[in-house]
């Protein structure tokens, strides 16, 4: 995949289709490439790479990208394809400086989820028959493949490419997935225990800002949480209410906006389940204005934002709020 | 050089807490380790660090500098620093308390900030060398030792843990 990728890259540079690519770099260690932008054919045969762990998501950056001179190649998992459909939708990012290459998704690894079995000094892994090979500065080791998926493919919900100009691969359905059965555990319940579910999560934050900056939903120029004349701007929470406030401020701002692709959660140095937070919102949404999930096109109207005669009344906040 | 074998290390831990608050890095989950006050039956973590660094005992991402009180135009200014109590760490890696004596060129110089300088005064600092460094580990390239760094260190092997007493506060202890 890795060279079909790159070689179809290199098509596009020289018949001047496109003068930049966005796609992954090869890191320090075999498992931590990064996001990066590849001008020329030297550069995309040095560094650029496609394998187990290009999980993250390159659509955010084309908001910036995409405002550059001459137009830019994008290759997008099915899930990133979600989240650049919302931000046309919400006009940030220039879709026609883009040319989107629709590549396969997951499952992808999470290199933290190899670590928490002990495993430590991991420079590189082989894939054999879905057994890991795991080759460490203290000799190798082993663990299953599905034991390492990183948790947003766990909880796939697409295999289809909702916006692209060509595929490379097959492009795939809608799944049936199971995303929201914690969200439903969570709902059961009593008020205390979900309480106490939440502080116990959200008390290890640590306030580093990864999630918000990942988010595809999170383009706002000056964020409230960056802006003094805010009112609820800050660097650090000192107290446990801020430490909430954060998140759910957070997930209030991208409701009817979030697809759901799982960037949050996968960024977070603390495995706190955000993604929780946000499912929540949209089982609710779900649940109350009819079937939504945003990004899928480019056209339908998001429930926060229409009106509709069938929408359920304010009421319903304290019908449902009792125990 | 002192010995103890790994598992006396609880009544090591008790004994010291006996005496002074004790701080050790403990698991909150797989992977995940945090500094956590020391009780009975609490477990050393195994990880290589914590995810908060030891730092925050000296100084915390926010902290309360004084109280204000008010009464008509007249505000009142109130000096809430108390002495710190004693306490000790556990467990600091060699980079974590090298940390601190870059801190202590910038909170220790004229003007002294006080509220560091109290807590840094009442703690002590036990560093544990680390056997199993991980890949992404700096000491070599910053040249610091990962088996020393402070006033009292510890190595653990398999069986034992060896510890170096090298000053008076933590022969004290
Ligand atoms: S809140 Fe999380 S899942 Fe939703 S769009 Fe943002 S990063 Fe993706
Ligand atoms: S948290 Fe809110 S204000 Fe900040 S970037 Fe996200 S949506 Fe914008
Ligand atoms: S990524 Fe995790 S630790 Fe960082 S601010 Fe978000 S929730 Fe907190």
């Amino acid at each position: 995949m890795q060279e079909t990728m790159i070689k179809r890259a290199k098509e596009l540079l020289a018949d001047g289709t496109v003068s930049r690519v966005i796609g992954w770099k090869k890191g320090e260690f075999g498992y931590d490439s990064t996001p990066a932008v590849f001008e020329t054919a030297e550069e995309l045969d040095r560094d650029f790479v496609f394998d187990d762990f290009t999980a993250s998501n390159v659509s955010k950056y084309l908001v910036k990208e995409s405002r550059k001179d001459g137009k830019i190649l994008a290759f997008l998992k099915p899930c990133d394809t979600y989240s650049f459909n919302q931000l046309i939708k919400e006009h940030r990012v220039i879709r026609e400086n883009v040319y989107i290459i629709g590549i396969p998704g997951g499952p992808k690894l999470d290199v933290e989820k190899i670590k928490a079995k002990g495993i430590t000094g991991i420079l590189n892994k082989k894939n054999e028959n879905y057994t890991l090979k795991i080759e460490t500065l203290y000799g190798t080791e082993t663990m299953m493949f599905y034991e390492a998926i990183c948790g947003k493919c766990q909880d796939c919900k697409s295999k289809k490419h909702v916006i692209y100009d060509e595929l490379i691969g097959e492009d795939g359905d809608v799944l049936d997935s199971s995303r929201f059965d914690m969200v439903e555990k969570l709902e059961n319940m009593t008020a205390q225990e979900r309480f106490d579910f939440w502080r116990e999560q959200l008390s290890k934050c640590i306030r580093c800002n990864a999630c918000r900056n990942v988010c595809p939903a999170c383009t706002c120029e000056k964020c409230v949480f960056d802006n003094p004349k805010s009112g609820i701007e800050n660097k650090a929470p000192s107290d446990s209410f801020e430490e909430n406030m954060f998140h759910i401020i957070r997930a209030f701002h991208v409701a009817g906006r979030c697809t759901d692709c799982g960037e949050c959660s996968r960024v977070c140095p603390q495995n706190i389940p955000l993604h929780l937070l946000n499912r929540k919102f949209i089982k609710d949404i779900n649940e109350l204005y009819g079937e939504y999930q945003a990004g899928a096109d480019l056209t339908s109207k998001s429930p926060l934002t229409d009106y509709d005669t069938n929408d359920c009344e304010p009421s319903i906040v304290h019908e449902r709020g009792v125990e | 050089m002192l010995k103890i074998s790994v598992n006396k290390l609880d009544e090591l831990f008790a004994l010291i807490s006996s005496k002074q608050t004790l701080y050790i890095p403990t698991d909150r989950e797989a992977g995940i380790a945090e500094y956590k006050k020391w009780e009975q039956g609490m477990k050393l973590s195994n990880a290589l660090n914590t995810v908060r660094s030891a730092k925050d005992f000296f100084f915390p991402q926010t902290e309360n500098l004084v109280d204000f009180k008010m009464d008509g135009k007249n505000i009142e200014i109130i000096d809430i620093r108390e002495e710190s109590e004693d306490f000790v760490i556990f467990g600091v890696r060699a980079c974590d308390a090298r940390s601190f004596t870059i801190l202590d060129k910038v909170f220790l110089v004229e003007p002294v900030d006080s509220y560091y300088k109290n807590r840094r005064d009442h703690g002590t600092v036990v560093t544990m060398a680390c056997t199993r460094p991980a890949e992404t580990c700096f000491c070599g390239v910053f040249g610091i030792d990962a088996t020393e760094q402070a006033m009292l260190s510890a190595t653990m092997t398999v069986k034992t843990s060896f510890s170096r007493l090298t000053t008076k506060r933590v022969r004290s202890l």
